[in-house]
């Protein structure tokens, strides 16, 4: 599973706490590091990510680094985070060493988040986890999270008809479906998704009772929530 | 060959200080003064990357950003929001909307070119 990886990369420890709670909340997968060289070294294995980087890590030497990261790991951003006493030349120098953007620390966290959805619909189209609105490649299935519903092609005209009575646990499943089409998704991997804010016990045989009750609300196209034998579930809207 | 900027805004002066600001950048410029002339444009002409303000008659900047964003023709095309309204709401449902850059005006002429060219980074990719 690609998922993409948010690097906290500072030793101001206020800063690094806070933005780890905000980011593992939404379900994102957080590293932190207190130095430019633990970063580089985690960072070299990876496919995706957005580094959240301190100007006060390297100081002079930062717009230097911020071009050699990007010259080594192609699919990271690289954000750079500063006090909001940075002048705007420092600012504009990172920018043109290749950073993708710069944000203060005392940024808002719902600003924060919402900077860091726009980074990540452009790193991972595919992966339109960070947009409200998604629709399923044929059209035939679309879901607004901000409004919590989802719609389905009726029968008579073609029209969108809102699909009555999901959970939110069926909704999340869904969306996580419509996220990720086509992909084989393991039932451990829907379990952390979708049940990460409860903890406790949850089972694999709760994953299927969910699914059949989705299938059942889909109507005729609850045949697109797949099973895959052995391993998960797959989204899939043409045979 | 240069890369083209769409700036819309109503305030005539607005527009005509970003076209300059853009062409000394080595941009070439279209402008147009709302969204729905906005809209009209990109029918017509191919621009690479957008520059809205938020406030104007006729299809504001988060309508026309919305509507660009639903578009697959212009999924990918980089939206900078440039506009007076400061406030974090603001900001954030401009990015909600799609925007993948937003500067408040008054702002410094280097740091919109330096922030126009981080887009421009991201075309070439």
């Amino acid at each position: 599973m690609s998922q993409l990886t948010y690097w906290v990369v500072t030793s101001d420890g206020v800063v690094s706490r806070r933005w780890e709670t905000v980011l593992t909340r939404e379900g994102w997968r957080v590293a932190v590091a207190a130095d430019l060289q633990s970063f580089l070294n985690d960072a070299a294995s990876s496919r995706y990510g957005i580094a959240l980087l301190d100007y006060d890590l390297g100081r002079a030497s930062t717009a230097a680094a911020v071009k050699k990261l990007k010259e080594k790991v192609a699919g990271v951003s690289v954000i750079l985070i500063s006090q909001p006493t940075l002048s705007p030349d420092k600012v504009i120098e990172i920018l043109e060493s290749g950073a993708d953007d710069h944000f203060l620390k005392n940024v808002d966290d719902k600003l924060l988040l919402a900077k860091l959805k726009a980074h990540m619909r452009r790193l991972l189209p595919s992966l339109a986890s960070a947009l409200d609105v998604i629709v399923s490649p044929g059209g035939e299935l679309k879901i607004d999270r901000s409004q919590h519903t989802a719609w389905i092609k009726g029968t008579r005209g073609g029209r969108m008809v809102a699909i009555a009575g999901l959970t939110r646990t069926e909704f999340q499943l869904l969306a996580l479906f419509l996220q990720q089409p086509d992909k084989v998704l393991e039932r451990q991997y829907i379990m952390e998704f979708v049940w990460r804010d409860q903890g406790g016990d949850i089972r694999p045989g709760t994953v299927d009772k969910h699914i059949e009750s989705l299938r059942r609300k889909l109507g005729r196209f609850g045949k697109m929530v797949r099973t895959v034998y052995g391993v998960g579930y797959a989204f899939r809207e043409k045979d | 060959m240069a890369r083209t900027v769409m700036v819309v805004d109503d305030d005539a002066m607005f527009r005509d200080l970003v076209t300059e600001i853009l062409t000394q950048g080595g941009y070439a410029v279209e402008t147009a003064e709302d969204g729905q002339a906005a809209w009209d444009l990109m029918q017509k002409k191919t621009v690479d990357m957008a520059v809205l303000d938020l406030n104007m008659p006729n299809m504001d900047g988060l309508e026309l950003t919305r509507k660009i964003r639903d578009d697959v023709r212009y999924k990918e095309l980089p939206i900078l929001l440039l506009t007076v309204r400061a406030l974090v709401e603001d900001q954030v449902s401009g990015f909600e909307r799609g925007a993948d850059d937003y500067l408040t005006k008054p702002f410094d002429s280097k740091m919109l070119l330096a922030r126009i060219k981080v887009l421009e980074r991201r075309l070439i990719k």
